[in-house]
């Protein structure tokens, strides 16, 4: 690859690449993302290639391994443009019949298309499965068409085009203004500005700073940053490109989980190639910007999610957060003004960019704009990763998009934003999706895990085990984080080992308000949610127990909590 | 968590060549932020952190001792005893929670005869559990983490060499049922 030395050039290319591009071709996309991968998708894709080899084909044919297509659950997927066929659940069976009947007499596999569940509809396109139809696809737009592993795949599909675009037209407080005007909010939880951020940052003194793409994805339950991390890298590198640009950073870092290999493979090979192009380094296309991009693997620690902890862990140190004020927009990495925005974050910034914040700020809610990309899981029929505007409602997305509650169940719950949301029952199911409606019924967006649980689950369980993984988290700086998550879960285990008493119940409900309001980040602030929001919706369920637990006695009288009847582990 | 660092007593001789090739391709002045790379570096060839590797780390880098045992007991990845070749990983995410991965999880402590975070004694199998590995929607999850033989040192429990992670096998949607199937084909590869 030649370095491309001014935007004219960028345009060069990706005007000649779309030349190139064959339309009358017969292209196949086999999903290769982490999910389909489970169920063999690389298999699919070698016999694929195989089998096109050995006919001949390799012409005629266009064979492709695209990034996660959010149907996990159907996998292994392959989607043959342009006639928008979608088969799944592929066996390896499969290929050599797609091949001599789809791909050379246009004849459709009935084995391998989609039915619907409830109308028992077999449908053909993808652009026609209901899992599909009732989304919004803007950060995911490109996932599962373009090859991850390929910048050339990116361009011709109009790749870094905002990046161009800026570079021609806007100066670098145009775009924190642009963004701004966008309403666009951080997705990684916390729901901050994005443009205020990047204002601050911006106007921060100094001339070193940083830029931190937050790919910790630490909540269980959740995987919309994997998914945009591994089908589509390209997109968040071009979002970072125009941060840096806007804030003035030079130098920038994506952290990634270490239980992420894939993304961490994929990413680094998207730095490579667009280094080589001359989109990433010194000079970038011939302007005076200059900006590297190197990979932080995590270590294992939820708590590095966290903003202060992240940068404590590129520093090198134990990753414990710190009290805040000086927020890292201030002074952040080295003591360096530094800007951390999470991967959706960042992947919705070339869209903004290209469409514009007029075109953005239409989608979603009064204070909640845009789209917003969730991971559905637990007991729910279509798992998988969708993206809706904001304003959708819980019921469309759990029961239009999701499918409804496995095995024919009824549905009791759902838990949004992972270890520090809250669970929801059926009543405000119509809640639409945006973070102050959440908020108000006890959960919280996060950072957009979806986890549905059924009548058979016990909520007290279901709390106890957001408590356990909170306080196995707990990285124990903080007294009301450390000791009281654990003496939050001792009280759950009494209460589940059948020796709970009323006043538990107060004690769990006080314990909470105060781990909430004392913590001193948002692990410990947030740990409590679901054991309050259980308390609140589930009263019952915990009441229940304890009715049980006395067997018609009297209670055992409460005791007094002393140093000699707690565990001290 | 066996989070105490130890001498290893059958064989300490461990080859440091390759780590020093990699430190030596770092720079010379080392600072904190260089730690964590490095000791996964260590992890990743040895399978686990020796002491002795880490006392050559601390001699070369300048940078104390107690500062890396305090970085290698707080991130859950490292590990100061020796694992199996194949480690496997339970999800505990909330997602394969709720699909019964505390019963797969169940099943693999009698399969294997360990308790989870233990190694078999023949070093062939860790059982260990994770928090959430981004598959959900094919919950519960097992990963299993695939190894080889390395040249790159020798000694440990495992006299003829250690373990190199050569990346991970997803197992999706699991059961106690068909958890024993995987393991055996696991069980039936022998060494190259
Ligand atoms: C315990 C904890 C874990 C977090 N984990 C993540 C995470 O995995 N990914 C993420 O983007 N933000 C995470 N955050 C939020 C970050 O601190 C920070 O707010 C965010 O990365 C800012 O980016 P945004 O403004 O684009 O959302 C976490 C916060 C806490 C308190
Ligand atoms: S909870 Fe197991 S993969 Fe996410």
């Amino acid at each position: 690859m030649n370095k491309l030395r001014s935007t004219k050039e960028l345009h060069a290319l990706r005007e000649s690449l779309k030349k190139d591009q064959k339309n009358d071709r017969i292209s196949l996309i086999v999903c290769g993302g982490t999910g389909c991968e489970t169920f063999g998708g690389h298999d699919i894709y070698d016999a694929f290639v195989e089998t096109i080899k050995n006919k001949g084909m390799e012409d005629a044919v266009d064979i492709k391994k695209a990034g996660c297509q959010g149907f996990c659950e159907r996998g292994p997927l392959v989607v043959i443009k342009p006639a928008d066929i979608f088969y799944q659940k592929v066996k390896k069976s499969d290929v050599q019949k797609i091949i001599d009947e789809t791909v050379i007499k246009g004849k459709v596999l009935e084995n391998a298309i989609y039915t619907d569940p409830q109308t028992r509809k077999k449908i053909v396109k993808r652009t026609e499965i209901p899992f599909y139809t009732k989304q919004l696809q803007n950060v995911l737009r490109y996932n599962g068409f373009i090859e991850p592993t390929s910048i050339h795949d990116y361009i011709t599909v109009g790749g870094y085009s905002s990046l161009e675009k800026m570079l021609d037209k806007m100066s670098s407080s145009e775009v924190v203004e642009e963004i701004k005007l966008s309403g666009l909010r951080g997705r990684g939880g916390a729901g901050f500005p994005t443009g205020k951020k990047w204002e601050i940052v911006r106007n921060a003194p100094g001339d070193i700073k940083y830029l931190i793409c937050n790919g910790d994805e630490g909540d269980p339950g959740a995987f919309m940053d994997r998914a945009i991390l591994e089908g589509n890298p390209h997109q968040v590198i071009e979002g970072m490109l125009i941060g840096a640009y806007a804030m003035g950073c030079r130098k920038g870092y994506v952290y990634i989980r270490a239980e992420y290999p894939m993304a961490v493979k994929y990413v680094q090979k998207a730095i490579d190639q667009a280094n080589e192009l001359g989109i990433l380094g010194q000079n970038i296309l011939g302007k005076d910007l200059h900006f590297e991009i190197e990979i932080k693997k995590g270590a294992g620690a939820f708590v590095c999610g966290e903003e202060t902890a992240l940068i404590a862990s590129i520093e090198g140190l134990r990753g414990m957060p710190r009290a805040k004020p000086p927020y890292p927009a201030v002074s952040g990495l080295w003591k360096k003004p530094t800007c951390i925005n999470n991967v959706e974050t960042l992947a919705n910034i070339p869209i903004i960019i290209e469409k514009g914040a007029s075109w953005f700020n239409k989608i979603g809610t009064e204070n909640s704009k845009g789209t917003k990309v969730f991971a559905l899981a637990g007991n729910i029929n279509n798992t998988g990763l969708i993206e809706v505007p904001m304003g959708t409602t819980l019921r469309e997305i759990i029961f239009d998009i999701g499918g409804g509650v496995t095995k024919g169940r009824k549905f009791k719950a759902v838990q949004t934003g992972g270890p520090s949301g809250g669970c929801i029952p059926e009543d405000f199911l119509d809640t639409p999706i945006d973070y102050e409606s959440l908020q108000k019924v006890g959960s919280i967006m996060g950072s957009g895990g979806l986890v549905v649980v059924d009548d058979k689950t016990s909520m007290v369980e279901f709390a106890r085990y957001f408590i356990s993984f909170s306080q196995n988290e707990s990285c124990g700086k903080c007294v009301p984080c450390r000791i009281g998550t654990k003496r939050m879960l001792d009280i759950l285990d009494k209460i589940l080992g059948g020796k709970g008493t009323e006043s538990d119940l107060s004690v769990l409900w006080e314990l909470g308000k105060t781990i909430h309001e004392t913590s001193l980040c948002g692990l410990g602030q947030s740990a409590p949610n679901p054991v309050l929001s259980t308390l609140k919706y589930f009263r019952n369920e915990y009441e229940s127990l304890i009715n049980k637990s006395s067997d018609g006695k009297t209670p055992e009288k409460d005791k007094e909590i002393t140093p000699e009847n707690v565990s001290t582990k | 968590m066996n989070k105490k660092m130890q001498k290893n007593q059958e064989s300490p001789d461990i080859e440091l060549q390759k780590l020093e090739d990699y430190i030596d391709k770092f720079h010379t002045k080392f600072d904190n932020s260089d730690i964590i790379p490095i000791l996964q570096f260590v992890q990743d060839i040895y399978g686990y952190l020796p002491c002795d590797a880490l006392e050559f780390v601390s001699k070369k880098t300048h940078i104390p001792l107690s500062r890396i045992y305090g970085i290698s007991t707080f991130y859950a990845h490292f590990s100061f005893v020796p694992r199996g070749k194949y480690t496997i990983k339970v999800c505990i995410g909330t997602a394969c929670h709720v699909r019964g991965a505390e019963k797969v999880n169940a099943k693999l402590e009698e399969l294997l005869n360990i308790k989870n975070g233990e190694t078999t004694a023949d070093y062939k199998f860790t059982l260990e559990s994770v928090g959430c590995v981004g598959t959900c929607a094919l919950g519960p999850i097992v990963v299993v983490g695939t190894s080889k033989k390395s040249e790159a040192c020798c000694g440990g429990p495992l006299k003829s060499g250690r373990n190199v992670s050569l990346g991970d096998k997803f197992h999706g949607q699991v059961t106690p049922e068909n958890i024993e199937e995987i393991i055996n084909k696991y069980q039936g590869e022998t060494d190259e």
